[in-house]
């Protein structure tokens, strides 16, 4: 996909020197993960919120607020972190360097499974107690 | 990579990707405002425990008039040279930073209203 280097009439210029407009599909490419990054923030932002207001009381209420708060924090890095991340793709493809390579979704996923740990573990507390 | 040899526009998809993108992105922001308003209905309807669900409204609405904006811009052809949205990424960027941490204030503050 990315190696269909041939410029067609209409098409702006792949752009071969350095510092120039990269290839739009890049950009748009960067854009479009950008938001997907977002949208992950948001859907752990909506499960914070959940978790904090639908949930019914449990017997152990500050076990709720812990999951609430490392949810909101989860979302807050994802938010940032898709930005930095955008940030770091656009200047790599403006300057024709290689894609900084980034373990940033495994700490998601570890963060992920640290909130199913805990959500699990308040399920099996309120279960054997109520 | 399967449509490869498609004769017009090959890449036409991107662009609607693209805006599809952002519109979605502008509908879960709207969702996230729904939920907040949840909890409204249950309790106090205290005008302080609007500003999350406002400030939500608010972002996905900027989401969804960004959404509008690129479509127009990329369906343009030729497209445009310059098509970055750097101003518009900076803008949600930190619209989503600032509308997780009023929620995260907000829902630890009147925890006992509700």
């Amino acid at each position: 996909m990315a190696d269909d280097t041939t410029t067609r009439a209409g098409e702006p210029d792949a752009g071969t020197a350095a510092q120039h407009e990269p290839d739009y599909r890049f950009t748009l490419a960067n854009e479009r993960t950008f938001l997907a990054w977002q949208r992950t923030a948001l859907g752990l932002l909506a499960a914070a919120v959940a978790v904090v207001q639908l949930v019914q009381p449990m017997t152990f209420p500050d076990m709720r607020h812990v999951l609430g708060v490392v949810l909101a924090v989860l979302a807050m890095l994802t938010s940032a972190m898709g930005l930095l991340r955008w940030e770091q793709t656009d200047r790599a493809i403006r300057h024709g360097n290689p894609l900084a390579r980034h373990p940033t979704p495994a700490y998601l996923a570890v963060g992920l499974a640290l909130v199913g740990v805990l959500a699990l573990w308040l399920i099996i507390a309120s279960a054997s107690i109520g | 990579m399967t449509g490869a040899r498609t004769p017009r526009d090959p890449d036409g998809s991107q662009a609607e990707r693209t805006s599809l993108s952002w519109t979605r992105t502008s509908f879960a922001v709207l969702a996230n405002g729904a939920l907040l308003m949840i909890r409204n209905l249950h309790g106090s309807t205290h005008l302080v425990g609007l500003i999350p669900a406002g400030l939500a409204a608010v972002v996905a609405l900027c989401t969804y008039v960004i959404a509008m904006q690129r479509q127009r811009t990329l369906r343009r052809r030729p497209l445009p040279n310059r098509i970055a949205a750097r101003r518009q990424v900076y803008l949600i960027g930190t619209a989503m930073l600032v509308l997780i941490a009023v929620t995260a204030v907000a829902q630890s503050i009147p925890g006992h209203s509700g």
